[in-house]
């Protein structure tokens, strides 16, 4: 295949996905914290997992709207665990939040649980989740709604490595307005 | 080498629309019969099946597909099944998962009553519907909506049963009272659970009553005769503050009779400000003792328990942590003979197992866990269901279609 054309159709691809209209919402399967965290090396971020059909969520996702300049694709992660099929209304919801920016993901596994067991053997699939990892990727888990408080002191504590050109992985910051 | 990454990053972003197809989600079959857009309806292809048997045998079976609820029977507990009959005419939104499905009984003479909860345009909105049969299930009425508060709001995880007047009741959750407050600028915990009685066998329901205010938003109710053929209700309540534990109470026909705080049946400390979408099970003995089953992430216990309710102590006793980890979902209760039965759903790191274990002495003790059927894709919520002496699992699994498992032949 022409390498030029593959990458002159992958860089329509992104823009397609970083138009305003749009929201890139990725298959999360058994292997993508991998992926996650392994373009993320050496770097803190959020991982948080919400559904559409958990109220306390959407106060959240309205939280992070208020704090949306803060976060990037690479500092936090939005898994939603709703079920693939009703991906458009997680779109709409993410589009309604404005928090297309950031990298979302939505389950695609015919065995939801075997999703949550790939993330934490321990999580009993409440809702929301979130998993704060240091840079080193220790993580410390947290059930139910982050308060404002917390997720500031955690901006603070991590603005330095968001803030320095420590990225490991650049392609990361194509969605970064 | 920036380039080659970004490649990667975005072949792997425009799979969504793969994925729905490739795995059809945790519900949409996976057989190769039901994958063509020209399946027909059948318990196999469809969603959430419900099933429940005739005194002289024949299985009746509810299930849920392109906006309609289809009613089949069977005559050999499963293994074909008669084309099926449309039950609502005009296709409508369904909710159909594992705390939302169709519901059916049996009247004496030949009656079949079956409801669901139609979703509206709001978000989490729904109505309940009810129909009913006069002829084993060849027609049906056109629809009622039982809700008498038409609001876009919820009014949703319908569920049904009939007393031995042949009286039918409707019990449901609604969010009526918790709009009210909010208009007011009130606090109001959780909505409140409304029912709805029909002694005319199905033609026309009294007015909506409500039967107690507070309950969890999001989790099915569970519903049993006593011994009088009475009938009890189940749910998750909210007690002060944001405790989301269980109640117990009997649904009185004439005259609502909870007064401030219902009677506790479990006592977790679970507090959350969110919906666990985990409802309880509820099986009631000869002795009118509930046998319960449920799901807490609560500072006492946490993962799937099992209690007995005594209604004259007002208490729960017998309590054991059926399967404490993570993986451990979906409990269910039955009570047949002298014997009671918990079975339950567990991913093994590979498989999903229906597990079940057995007391041969009232809740008192438990014989080891068995696993009686697994899957290795998506399932429903398992259900028991009661032939005679005859005790069944029925199991509704995206690669095998709806089964039907024999635990007492």
């Amino acid at each position: 295949m022409n390498i030029k054309r593959l990458i002159s159709g992958v860089l329509l691809a992104i823009w397609i996905s970083t138009s305003s209209a749009d929201v890139t919402l990725k298959p999360f399967q058994e292997n993508s914290l991998q992926q996650i965290t392994d373009d993320r090396k050496n770097q803190p971020f959020l991982l948080l997992l919400w559904s559409i059909d958990c109220p306390p969520c959407l106060k959240e996702l309205a939280q992070l709207q208020q704090l949306h300049n803060q976060f990037s694709a690479s500092s936090l992660v939005l898994v939603s665990t709703d079920d693939v099929q009703i991906a458009d209304s997680v779109e709409k919801t993410i589009k309604d939040f404005q928090l297309e920016k950031l990298d979302n993901w939505i389950f695609s596994e015919s065995i939801p649980e075997r999703l949550r067991y790939a993330i934490d053997p321990a999580w009993y699939g409440e809702l929301p989740r979130a998993y704060f990892y240091d840079a080193s990727h220790q993580r410390k888990p947290h059930s139910g709604s982050l308060n404002t408080v917390t997720l500031n002191k955690w901006l603070n504590k991590t603005r330095d490595y968001l803030s320095s050109e420590t990225f490991s992985n650049p392609a990361l910051n194509v969605v970064k307005k | 080498m920036k380039h080659l990454i970004i490649i990667g990053l975005t072949l792997l972003a425009l799979n969504v629309s793969e994925a729905k197809m490739k795995h059809g989600g945790a519900n949409k079959s996976l057989l190769p019969e039901c994958m063509e857009a020209t399946a027909l309806p059948s318990p196999h292809c469809g969603r959430v099946p419900t099933t429940v048997f005739a005194i002289d045998g024949k299985m009746y079976v509810v299930f849920s597909q392109h906006g309609h609820i289809y009613l089949t029977t069977s005559t050999d507990q499963g293994k074909t099944f008669q084309s099926p009959t449309v039950v609502n005419r005009n296709p409508e939104l369904i909710y159909d998962d594992g705390e939302n499905r169709p519901k059916i009984v049996l009247g004496k003479s030949g009656e079949v009553f079956i409801s669901w909860t139609h979703k509206t345009p709001g978000k989490y909105s729904g109505d309940v519907r009810f129909t009913r049969s006069l002829d084993g299930g060849k027609t049906f009425d056109d629809p009622l909506t039982i809700n008498s508060d038409r609001a876009i709001i919820s009014h949703r995880f319908e569920t049904m049963a009939m007393d031995q007047q042949g009286r039918i009741y409707l019990i449901w959750i609604d969010k009526r009272d918790s709009e009210k407050a909010k208009k007011n600028n009130q606090d109001y915990a959780g909505v409140s659970l409304y029912y709805a009685l029909s002694d005319d066998a199905g033609e026309s329901f009294h007015p909506n009553k409500k039967l107690v205010d507070h309950s969890c938003e999001c989790c099915r109710i569970a519903l049993d005769n006593d011994s009088q053929g009475k009938v009890v209700a189940l749910w998750r309540h909210v007690y002060p503050v944001n405790m989301r534990d269980h109640a117990i109470a009997y649904v009185n026909p004439e005259k609502p009779t909870i007064e401030g705080m219902p009677v506790r049946a479990s006592d977790d400390g679970w507090q959350i400000d969110g919906c666990p979408h985990h409802g309880p099970d509820l099986s009631i003995d000869d002795k009118d003792r509930a046998h319960l089953a449920w799901f807490t992430q609560g500072k006492k216990h946490k993962g799937l328990m099992y209690g007995r309710f005594d209604f004259n102590e007002g208490e729960t006793r017998l309590l054991k942590s059926i399967d404490d980890s993570p993986s451990a979902s979906r409990p269910q209760v039955q009570v047949i003979g002298d014997k009671v039965y918990l079975m339950w759903k567990k991913f093994n790191g590979k498989t999903m197992d229906l597990l079940i274990s057995v007391s041969s002495n009232e809740g008192q003790s438990w014989s080891d866990v068995s696993s009686i059927a697994s899957t290795e894709n998506g399932s429903d919520h398992p259900d028991w269901v009661i032939f005679g002496q005859q005790l069944f699992a029925s199991w509704h699994t995206q690669s095998e279609g709806l089964r039907l498992i024999p635990v007492i032949k």
